[in-house]
């Protein structure tokens, strides 16, 4: 059989298929339909829209940095390091993508609530509070989205070949210069992938940031949480606070996409 | 620097035991057949490897002694080729080959004008910017030489360092890399599985089969009291050194061969195989172009078949049948008559092209 002769699709398989892509895009179009957009520049650039755009971009930015400087170390120790119990890690890390992020939020404040178990330690010892601050909504998204960026980064610290470590070593390079002038620019296409895909995460959490940090504009207010309040008051601007979330995300993966995606396929 | 290695390794379904001295200055090419046991050997004495049983001495310092003591690759002052090379590939080619000075102290600048000059010498300058994946074979052969010894190493090891290149860069490598070795002070290591490469690159040939060193001699010796089978079919073979030019190789000793490649021209080298010389008993008239006198000095069965060796200039072992020793009757003493056809005699360059830069 030639390889360019492809089996004809059954019909219903078509219908199914052209039907899910009609669920996926109907609601983006409608959205597009219902858009005021006579008022649109307006409304981008009141205060309450022009600070939950700041807030998200900036806790979206800090939460990214967070789960970086820590879920990269994570990932090498369950990809490479084959200590006891790397295993159970990689569960874990996965549990956050699992569970509905309300209940992450209820958690957070479990752990870092002022009675929490780590919250009334940090209040006591130092003044510093958790919930309802800025701080707390970065917490919040890196707590949800961590798990992006260790699944991509382990998976490029996994399928690389360790003769390239070996190769540093017999050239006198010590471990950390190693990973630091080998390991990591070499994982650098997955790593991009799992910041990308950490990001638009983070910006879109709403769940576990309304519980654990509350609402309140200017703070812990960030673009989800002001279309949801904005849908009680006035549906048009959530509607075009909703489209500005979906230009930021379309953005963003087209100015990488060149950047980090293709790399990715082809490395 | 001198290295003691006298240690077990062990792995699933495999024991590599080895007892060996190895000196600097001297070049040992490591041969065997496939799972002998000869990268894990290299990489036990780099560093990659820890042993079971037994310890690694470099000069007194012992490196590893399968318990405690284990000095990692990093501070062995080794360099190291891997057989498909492992360059950087986010790195240029200077940026590998200063990588060794980098991460041994030297300061950015130092490192790179010190990468420069060694590409100059080895006649690679002009791949200096390149990514290793822009590279030829033969070239990112070069370039990881470079790199294992741009900081100097006291030891050097090579893995398979032509196997990757394809037949027509080959000669051209492998010149290159005698004359590298040549010049090299340290103590360096050569796996291959190459005959003609052992028998030119070294000073000493160490024959693994099973795990185990089978046969431990100089290129020469090798080549004229084989072992094993595996030895003998491999590496019997007539060796020849000399300088080549119009079709013919004269060596040292004045002797003259024949050769079919004319356009060779330097110092080269030529291996005649046993089988491709006939023995004669009168002065044989033919199209052979390479026909000398000797005398019989042993007679060996080896497998269905004989072996004679032939005091001569240069001196030869060939391969007869049972039938045509008995026919010739030959016996140690007996005055005979070589030849050897020139297209059966394959030569090789030892040096490079003086002129101009390559590539």
């Amino acid at each position: 059989m030639s390889s360019s002769a492809r089996p004809r699709a059954p019909w219903f398989l078509v219908v199914l298929a052209l039907l899910a892509l009609a669920l996926l895009i109907a609601p983006l179009v409608a959205l597009l339909t219902r858009a005021p957009w006579g008022s649109f520049a307006e409304i981008l650039t009141s205060p309450v829209a022009r600070d939950a755009l700041r807030l998200s971009v900036i806790t979206a930015t800090a939460a990214t940095a967070l789960a970086t400087v820590l879920g990269v170390p994570l990932a090498w120790l369950i990809a490479r390091s084959g200590l006891p119990g790397t295993g159970v890690a990689r569960s874990l890390v996965l549990v956050p993508l699992l569970i509905p992020p309300v209940v992450s939020g209820v958690a957070l404040l479990a752990a870092f609530g002022r009675r929490g178990a780590l919250g009334q330690f940090l209040y006591d010892h130092f003044g510093f509070q958790l919930p309802f601050t800025t701080a707390g909504v970065v917490l919040a998204e890196a707590f949800v989205a961590m798990p992006f960026l260790v699944i991509a980064v382990e998976g490029g610290f996994r399928s690389l070949n360790s003769q390239f470590e070996e190769a540093a070593a017999t050239l006198g390079a010590s471990s950390w210069t190693t990973f630091r002038r080998v390991t990591l620019p070499l994982v650098a296409p997955a790593l991009g992938a799992g910041m990308v895909l950490c990001w638009a995460r983070a910006l879109g959490e709403f769940g576990a940031t309304i519980t654990f940090a509350g609402n309140f504009p200017g703070v812990t207010q960030t673009m989800p949480l002001a279309v949801y309040q904005a849908l009680e008051s006035d549906p048009s601007v959530a509607i075009a606070l909703s489209l500005m979330l979906i230009a930021i995300c379309v953005v963003v993966l087209i100015a990488l996409r060149g950047r980090i995606i293709r790399p990715l396929a082809t490395a | 620097m001198n290295v003691l290695a006298r240690f077990t390794l062990e792995r699933e379904a495999f024991t590599l035991r080895v007892d060996l001295a190895l000196r600097a200055g001297e070049v040992t090419a490591i041969v065997g057949p496939n799972g002998a046991g000869k990268t894990s050997l290299l990489r036990a004495l780099a560093g990659l490897e820890r042993i079971s049983a037994g310890e690694i001495r470099l000069d007194e310092r012992i490196v590893d002694d399968a318990r405690k003591v284990f000095v990692g690759p990093k501070d062995r002052s080794s360099g190291y080729v891997f057989q498909n090379y492992v360059l950087f590939p986010h790195l240029s080619v200077l940026e590998n080959v200063a990588f060794g000075l980098r991460s041994r102290g030297a300061k950015r600048r130092e490192a790179r004008q010190r990468a420069e000059r060694l590409l100059l010498r080895m006649g690679i300058a002009s791949l200096a910017a390149r990514r290793p994946s822009s590279l030829s074979g033969g070239q990112a052969q070069r370039v990881a030489l470079a790199r294992a010894l741009a900081s100097q190493p006291a030891l050097l090891f090579l893995d398979e360092p032509l196997s990757a290149a394809d037949a027509e860069t080959k000669n051209e490598l492998r010149a290159g890399l005698v004359e590298r070795l040549a010049e090299f002070q340290g103590c360096c290591v050569v796996v291959t599985h190459d005959p003609i490469d052992a028998m030119l690159f070294a000073d000493r040939v160490i024959v693994l089969e099973d795990g185990q060193v089978v046969q431990d001699d100089s290129p020469a010796g090798i080549a004229s009291h084989p072992h094993t089978n595996y030895v003998a079919a491999l590496l019997s073979v007539n060796l020849i050194r000399g300088s080549a030019s119009n079709g013919v190789l004269v060596q040292q000793e004045g002797a003259v061969m024949h050769i079919a490649d004319h356009s060779l021209d330097g110092p080269a080298a030529a291996v005649i195989r046993p089988e491709a010389v006939a023995i004669h008993r009168e002065q044989p008239q033919g199209s052979a172009r390479n026909v000398w006198r000797g005398v019989v000095t042993l007679i060996q069965p080896w497998e269905e078949q004989i072996r004679v060796h032939v005091q001569a200039e240069p001196p030869m072992i060939a391969t007869i049948t049972a039938d045509a020793l008995a026919e010739l009757a030959l016996v140690p003493g007996s005055d005979v008559w070589l030849s050897a056809k020139a297209v059966d005699v394959r030569a090789y360059p030892l040096a490079l092209p003086s002129v101009g830069v390559q590539e």
